[in-house]
């Protein structure tokens, strides 16, 4: 409680009747950006876009057709670089990751000279999978009939040899799968005429020489089986329409309907989003005080976070400094970390990359979050990996745990999410009702918005590509 | 919450009392009676709370809760009246 709050002590807004919007709004991150003390990167600057795809319905048998989603199998997710594993959670000659999508199943193996090699998941004698699960191995051997390979993939034992006479051993090894590295993050492609992962993300791999993963781990892991078509579910992450209604704890604290969207015709592979904090939404009316919407992230996130409990603005402070303040003595205070020198746009806002087809991440560290989503068997089902990339100091501590919920648990009670899993909670309780809804539908179509969903029509336009061809 | 206004204290929220933001939240810590059970209206939004009791106490909706005599209850960001 404080004595320095000069405000009135009505309530300001009506829900039921919010203001309608006829004039866009400004981004704001164009307002504020440049205003802020430390730079921000020159990127989310110099590289807006005012350029989006041409505004068109969406037809709903993307999301509900079984002949659409396996034209996407076909011709799509076999020519994309997927996201398969951070460096991180194979550091060690022998450690083996598993990825599996759309039916084809492949292992990511840390090499003895520090490369990372990829190979079909599949054992040349009866086809039984190699490895099931993330694991250790001297080599790779076979658990059915014991065929062995080497690390690098190179044949070293066939059991009764002589009764394989047909195998030319120099010819048998494992095939390899295309898998490259940006950023710490091992991409692999099943098309062996890809073009390379770095020529794939464009510019974005220049826009992103401004932020440092160098220093991040991976704390969590929750996969979540969801009961939607994997883009219904990517599409709740790629644009901040829906916080009013769907995190409206969050209004008083980002401008949702101003976010800053960017994307460019000539880059299909990767779109992006940057997200101010400490500015109300525009579906309050009138505007609250600075004092307000500092009080509204106090109320509600800092406490998850942090414990803190309330923070008063000084003379002349806007809400958006005194955040900065309170976040800079936090992570000083509670993890021993000197953020003083780290621009607003990191410390306090959210930027978003999307990597087509299925990778989301922020390189923010208030919001380190990295998404993955993948289909299920039918076009009704996906499995949604969130993770959080922690900022450390010292020792880079081992990988956190990766827990595995089935439709309808519950993201709330994950302890190593903190604040974000009642949050992500919030979005599974529209999620679990959006395919039976999509198949309700009475126009077949979803009329998105459009500035603020492009990135929907965007990625869609790059599927688009894919199956044209 | 209507009480703490009628003495000018400020409480944090978005939706004027109708159970749609949660911005209210409060962990009711300690009652002199049992407290009144949620609506279903409250109780639908206090499923979507994105916060949690810190005190081992009771999560409600401010806008929503009779207090049936006297609580002690923790809410950040409440305001005394401005001091002129």
């Amino acid at each position: 409680m404080t004595d320095n709050f000069s405000g009135d002590t009505k309530t300001h807004f009506d829900p039921a009747q919010p203001p309608e919007q006829h004039d866009a709004p400004a981004i704001v991150p164009r307002i504020v950006l440049p205003k802020d003390e430390i730079p921000p990167p020159r990127t989310l600057v110099d590289d807006a876009s005012d350029w989006v795809p041409a505004v068109k319905p969406i037809d709903i048998k993307r999301y509900t057709s079984p002949e659409f989603h396996q034209a996407e199998i076909e011709k799509m997710w076999s020519r994309t670089w997927q996201f398969g594993v951070w460096s991180g959670d194979i550091p060690n000659a022998g450690d083996i990751y598993v990825y599996r999508n759309v039916g084809q199943s492949v292992i990511i193996v840390r090499q003895r000279d520090g490369s990372v090699k990829a190979f079909r998941n599949s054992c040349l004698h009866r086809g039984r999978e190699l490895c099931t699960e993330k694991t250790h191995q001297e080599q790779l051997r076979c658990p059915y009939h014991a065929f062995t390979w080497s690390l690098e993939g190179d044949l070293k034992w066939i059991p009764a040899q002589w009764d394989f006479p047909q195998i030319d051993r120099a010819g048998f090894s494992l095939p390899e799968v295309r898998v490259e590295e940006w950023n710490g993050f091992f991409f692999i492609n099943m098309d062996k005429n890809a073009p390379s992962l770095h020529s794939y993300l464009g510019k974005m791999v220049d826009q992103w020489k401004d932020w440092d993963w160098s220093d991040r781990y991976r704390s969590v892991t929750v996969e979540r089986k969801l009961n939607c078509n994997w883009k219904a579910a990517m599409d709740a992450f790629i644009e901040t329409l829906h916080v009013y209604s769907s995190h409206p704890e969050a209004a008083l604290l980002t401008p949702d309907t101003a976010t800053q969207y960017d994307m460019y015709p000539d880059e299909p592979h990767f779109s992006r989003f940057h997200s101010i904090v400490g500015w109300a939404s525009a579906n309050l009316s009138p505007e609250p005080s600075q004092q307000e919407v500092l009080d509204s992230y106090t109320s509600v996130y800092l406490p998850e976070m942090f414990g803190t409990p309330e923070g008063d603005l000084s003379e002349g402070e806007s809400a958006r400094e005194a955040l900065r303040r309170i976040a800079v003595q936090v992570y000083r205070d509670r993890m021993g970390l000197d953020v003083s020198q780290m621009p607003n746009s990191e410390l306090l806002d959210g930027t978003e990359y999307l990597i087509f087809p299925h990778f989301l991440i922020w390189p923010s560290t208030s919001n380190p979050l990295v998404y993955r989503f993948r289909p299920g068997e039918t076009p009704d089902s996906c499995l949604w990996e969130t993770s959080l990339y922690l900022k450390y100091e010292g020792e880079q501590p081992a990988p956190g745990p990766i827990v595995k919920l089935d439709v309808g648990e519950p993201m709330r009670d994950i302890p190593e999410l903190g604040y974000v899993g009642p949050i992500l909670q919030q979005d599974c309780d529209n999620l679990e009702f959006i395919q039976n809804g999509m198949k309700a539908s009475g126009t077949g179509v979803l009329e998105v918005a459009r500035y603020q969903e492009a990135r929907i029509r965007h990625y869609h336009e790059t599927i688009d590509r894919y199956l044209a061809n | 919450m209507a009480s703490a206004q009628s003495v000018g204290i400020r409480w944090p929220n978005v939706c004027g009392g109708q159970a749609q933001c949660g911005v209210c939240a409060v962990e009711v810590l300690e009652s002199d009676m049992p407290l009144p059970v949620p609506s279903l209206r409250e109780q639908q939004m206090l499923d979507r709370l994105s916060v949690k009791p810190r005190h081992g106490g009771t999560m409600r909706l401010a806008c929503q809760l009779v207090v049936p005599a006297s609580a002690r209850v923790s809410k950040p960001g409440v305001r005394k009246p401005a001091v002129s």
